[in-house]
């Protein structure tokens, strides 16, 4: 078998030297062990840095915005002293509002949810969970960080353009994003938006090829497709769908740097400025929104997809029972990645597109609800049960399982083509997302990283600062996007500096202060998890080799994280890796796959 | 100071959550396995205690907000969305509850206990089979009533409906109305000029009786078509109270009708609230004054209906006409390149000599007038002033909203741009309440004004300000649409 030769030559590079070290290359400096780094757990551990810098950019984005909508009429001197551009008279102007919630979205869903999620965790997992050296291209892995550095120094630099940062929201919808005349910040902020989406997608390309052909072409002996973690397969069918749907946003894209730049009129036509006629012809503005939903729907499937891969291994194993139904638990995946596909319409009930399409795209969508709900139910008998250990990341888990509830449920509302002529594009809809896409995908985030910290880098993170990093961010999650289902049944639109101006919308004030409150006590609260996670990195307990007592291949690896993973020969997989509690009478709950099935074992016919 | 000790506070709180968690590290490396072990069921009644906390808040302010939410529809097709909606409420909150119960349940209830086995539990096919069948079933039933109500909805719009138009641009919408023809005159994009904006065609019979209204006022239980558009950018036709949107596209057409079936008065006893008005609102972002892009909507009784149809004039003959036979208005002609270089010679660029950019300056804008102003041959005089048409007090007082700084922003690049001029700003009020206050009002928004311009760098001794209160009106005080017109800054050319 080819693929076996590609291991032993990789391993004899590697197991040079098993005595002293592991296989360390003496010659790395700093800056190849480091920084630019090939080892995929470096890589994995940069993409995490990277991430949490991004969303802490991107929380206190929100936090700014939520100062406005909180207290409408106070001024805040103290803001203005630090971001003179984006304040007048103590008070942020529309213009910088619109940048800073535009920024939160695009760096919210692409730089934290898309690449750091999957960045961090398809590098760390994929090789050590499939018993392989590395990535099948090393080199390709560590360019897909590093475009992905470039993308963001080329966003972070947009917000300090005299004309501000892009504001035509994260969808950025023509033709306000296509005209500089009709928004200051579809000018040049617009364009660096633009050129870093391009490089942001090169970046996901190149990680997603890489991904995908390590899951399939370098799995270690006995490790069959039905025998990989649900991480692994999730990360897998999350690296498909970024294939097949981020090159349409470039094209989408690209196409919408035309009209800006070239005079073309892909996305415009008949517009009217000033009483003046502006002279593009032919385009269509909806054209745009088919090109971006048609990554943009798939795309809250790559966010998810790898929370609920590794919330289903970690609630596996930390409630010591097999995860129930492991394959419908792929084929369920399998079906939101192909459902996923043909649903995008739904963002687009509204927007003028025939309505007959709006009927087509109700039946997918909602059709998208049944193996949502087969995950949610086979979550609830995992833990039925159970012997449930509470720990930070099966709290987490347990976290991310209601958020996704809630979020979920209310997408049978939204997914509803007439229902959506109601709610769409108000605070429901801001309250559904950030739900089920925001802060569970971050729930997932988290339980991951409390559950590989000792993984990556050898020890323990704090429990009790774990603890009450849960409670303020569940209760406080709760706190801000549960009213907004409210505001959002009572018809105010999204995307508003200021509630005021209608009547309608105006008696909201007192909510609106106490979901800024939560929103400020949350951002904060993520400190308690940044300090966690550094002080443990160099003073946390240390790990011992398997501290969860998890069955995958990732626990038997060396802890010191050694170039190459493993000392010697890559590890053999004899079973698939749920087998918790299997047999009653033993006093160990676990079975590693690594350890040779029982001749009892391969009579019965249930999951090897 | 305040906020110091607010930091100061917060990092206090910080070191003491730190240490005490090293603390507990601590005593769990001294602990023996067995010992740590035993903890690890610690955190059940904890966790469980957070998500019933939670889950109760979640029911308990659904009730609580309830009475803050959209009165009832105000139209039939509001109706069959709210049915629809009211069957998903029960059904998903049952779901809700239900297994938020369980998994909440589940952690406390199996718990980690020393000594016990979970149960190897990896698969039940009639388990699965149930929970794929059941949901399918339920959301066909969803998705069967909601395309049938989706149909219904976007149906042809019935023979008798009254046509309206209602065109979205950066940031209002203009409604246009068809006249006792019940046809709307056809439209050009060929045809548009800063005249005509909308690219109207003079020269179709069936424009001649279209007028255009200051709010939507639409008659009971009678249908109503509405044509949605947009000159600039993507806009959203928002009616919360009647449950309907739709988005104005540039470029291409959307359509909507609907019944009304609630007036305003009738819903103004409804809510308990005198106040009562419906509106549009835009559901689109379409730029930073999106959240204040809105119009009234009036639901009468046939008979208001018609005496208010009655009492509307006809833009063509009101203005169209009139305009035509003195030479002022240009007869459509058929070419855009001709129109957009016509539309350029007539007003201005927006760029100026210092090479500065006039932010959202439109034509006919105050920033226009005055530029053409100063450029061209006229002498100064005291009778020529123009009004600010993008400046924006808090209600009451001379406090200038925030988005009132693009506008002043142009005028102060104005100035720099022709350094020999000198101005006088104009402050004025509508005829409501008090003189004395209006006057007082008047004369602070106009320094107000003043000082924001110094602000931005325009020499203090260069620009006078003073307050008329109640003179001069500009329009009738007799309507809300004029009295708007007569809140104002205005600005005069005293030196070129």
């Amino acid at each position: 078998m080819q693929t076996t030769t590609v291991h032993e030559t990789h391993a004899d590079v590697h197991v040079h030297g098993p005595g002293h070290g592991g296989g360390h290359h003496h010659t790395e400096t700093f800056i190849s062990k480091y920084i630019f780094s090939l080892d995929h757990k470096t890589i994995g551990k940069q993409f995490l840095i990277m991430g949490m810098a991004w969303a802490i950019i991107g929380g206190f984005m929100s936090v700014l915005f939520r100062v406005q909508l909180g207290w409408p009429d106070e001024t805040f001197p103290v803001l203005e002293r630090i971001f003179s551009t984006w304040f007048t008279d103590g008070k942020l102007n529309p213009e910088a509002y619109y940048s800073l919630i535009t920024m939160h979205g695009t760096i919210m869903v692409f730089f934290v949810l898309t690449a750091s999620l999957s960045g961090t965790f398809a590098n760390v997992l994929i090789p050590l969970q499939i018993g392989a050296r590395d990535m099948a291209s090393p080199l390709m892995n560590a360019l897909s960080f590093w475009f992905f550095f470039i993308a963001g120094v080329v966003m972070f630099a947009s917000l300090f353009l005299p004309t501000g940062a892009a504001s035509a929201g994260w969808t950025i919808y023509p033709p306000l994003s296509a005209l500089p005349q009709t928004s200051p910040g579809s000018g040049n902020g617009m364009t660096f938006w633009l050129i870093a989406m391009v490089l942001f997608v090169a970046s996901t390309l190149l990680g997603g090829l890489n991904y995908v052909s390590t899951v399939l072409n370098m799995r270690t002996k006995g490790m069959t497709m039905f025998r990989l973690p649900l991480t692994v397969w999730a990360l897998f069918f999350t690296a498909i769908i970024g294939i097949l749907s981020f090159p349409v946003l470039v094209s989408c894209v690209v196409l919408l740097i035309f009209d800006r730049g070239l005079g073309t009129s892909f996305y415009l036509s008949n517009i009217v400025i000033g009483g003046k006629a502006l002279p593009y012809a032919g385009g269509s503005p909806i054209l745009f929104q088919h090109l971006f939903w048609f990554l943009g729907h798939p795309e809250v499937y790559i966010i998810i997809l790898p929370a609920m891969g590794m919330v289903s291994e970690i609630l596996a194993v930390h409630s010591r029972k097999p995860i129930f139904g492991y394959k419908a638990m792929i084929f369920s995946i399998l079906g939101i990645t192909v459902l996923g596909f043909i649903v995008w319409a739904h963002h687009m009930y509204l927007s003028g597109m025939n309505p007959f399409l709006g009927s087509v795209f109700t039946l997918f969508t909602l059709l998208i609800a049944i193996p949502s709900a087969v995950k949610v139910f086979n979550w609830l008998t995992t833990l039925w049960r159970g012997n449930i250990r509470i720990t930070p990341p099966s709290m987490f888990a347990i976290g991310f399982v209601s958020m996704f509830i809630s979020g979920g449920l209310t997408g049978i509302w939204l997914g509803n083509s007439t229902i959506d002529i109601q709610l769409h594009d108000t605070y429901f809809v801001v309250a559904h997302f950030h739900i089920v896409m925001g802060i569970a995908a971050f729930f997932g985030m988290f339980a991951g990283i409390y559950h590989w910290f000792p993984r990556m880098f050898g020890r323990m993170m704090n429990e009790t600062m774990a603890y009450i990093h849960f409670a303020i961010t569940f209760i406080g999650a709760y706190l801000i996007f549960w009213p907004m289902h409210f505001i959002g049944l009572a018809g105010v639109p999204r995307r508003y500096y200021s509630f005021n101006e209608i009547e309608a919308f105006s008696q909201y004030g007192d909510l609106n202060k106490l979901i800024s409150v939560a929103t400020i006590i949350v951002f904060l609260g993520q400190f308690l998890f940044l300090v966690n996670f550094f002080w443990s990195m160099y003073r946390g307990r240390k790990s011992v080799q398997n501290p969860w007592q998890a069955n995958t291949l990732e626990w038997t690896s060396p802890i010191e994280g050694i170039h190459g993973n493993w000392d010697g020969e890559l590890p053999t997989v004899h079973r698939w890796p749920y087998d918790y509690s299997r047999d009653p009478n033993s006093d160990i709950d676990f079975i590693p796959q690594t350890v040779p099935l029982t001749e009892e074992e391969k009579k019965d016919k249930i999951h090897h | 100071m305040a906020i110091i000790l607010g930091l100061l506070t917060l990092v206090l709180l910080y070191i003491v959550i730190v240490q005490i968690s090293k603390a507990s590290d601590l005593i769990k490396s001294l602990r023996s396995g067995d010992e740590h072990e035993e903890s690890f069921g610690n955190g059940a009644l904890f966790t469980s205690f957070i998500g019933f906390a939670v889950l109760i808040y979640s029911i308990v302010t659904c009730f609580v907000y309830a009475p803050t939410m959209l009165p009832k529809p105000a139209s039939e097709q509001g109706v069959w969305i709210n049915d629809l909606m009211n069957i998903t409420i029960v059904l998903t909150g049952v779901v809700f509850i239900i297994t938020q119960v369980l998994l909440f349940w589940f952690v406390y209830k199996y718990h980690y206990r020393k000594g016990r086995k979970a149960y190897f539990f990896a698969d039940n096919n009639k388990l699965e089979v149930a929970w794929t069948v059941v949901p399918a079933i339920v959301l066909t039933f969803l998705i069967g009533f909601g395309i049938q109500k989706w149909f219904k909805i976007f149906s042809p719009a019935p023979k008798d409906a009254v046509l309206i138009e209602a065109t979205g641009k950066q940031y209002a919408w203009s409604i246009r109305y068809s006249g006792a023809d019940h046809t709307l005159g056809k439209r050009d994009f060929s045809l548009v000029n800063p005249d005509n904006e909308l690219g109207i065609n003079w020269n179709d019979a069936a424009s001649h009786d279209d007028f255009m209204a200051d709010e939507i006022v639409l008659p009971v239980n009678k249908p109503v078509s509405i044509n949605v558009g947009a000159l600039d950018v993507i806009h959203n036709f928002w009616l919360p109270h009647f449950r309907l949107m739709m988005s104005a596209v540039p470029g291409v057409p959307t359509h909507l009708w609907f019944r009304p079936t609630i007036t305003t008065e009738e819903m103004k006893k409804e809510t308990n609230n005198p106040n009562f008005e419906y509106v549009v609102a835009c559901n689109k972002l379409c730029g930073s004054g999106h959240y204040n892009m809105k119009k009234k909507v009036r639901v009468v009784s046939q008979e208001e209906y018609e005496k208010w149809f009655s009492e509307q004039k006809s833009y063509y003959t009101t203005v169209v006409k009139p305009a035509m036979e003195s030479g002022a208005f240009k007869m459509p002609v058929s070419e855009v390149a001709e129109n957009t270089a016509a539309a350029s010679a007539n007003g201005f660029s927006g760029k100026l000599s210092t090479g500065f950019e006039l932010v959202g300056a439109v034509n006919g804008g105050v920033e226009n007038k005055l530029v053409t102003f100063i450029q061209s041959d006229k002498q100064v005089a005291k009778d020529i002033w123009f009004s600010f048409d993008r400046l924006l007090f808090e209600t009451g007082k001379s406090t200038l909203k925030p988005s009132s700084q693009e506008q002043l922003k142009n005028i102060s690049e104005i100035m720099k741009a022709f350094p020999a001029v000198e101005i006088k700003l104009g402050g004025y009020t509508d005829n409501v309440g008090d003189q004395k206050a209006n006057l007082k009002l008047s004369d602070s928004r106009a320094k107000a004004v003043m000082a924001e311009l110094i602000k931005l760098g325009v020499a203090a001794n260069r620009i006078k300000a003073e307050g008329y209160g109640d003179q001069f009106p500009v329009a009738t005080n007799e309507t809300d649409a004029g009295r708007q017109q007569n809140r104002r800054i205005d600005i005069r050319v005293t030196k070129k």
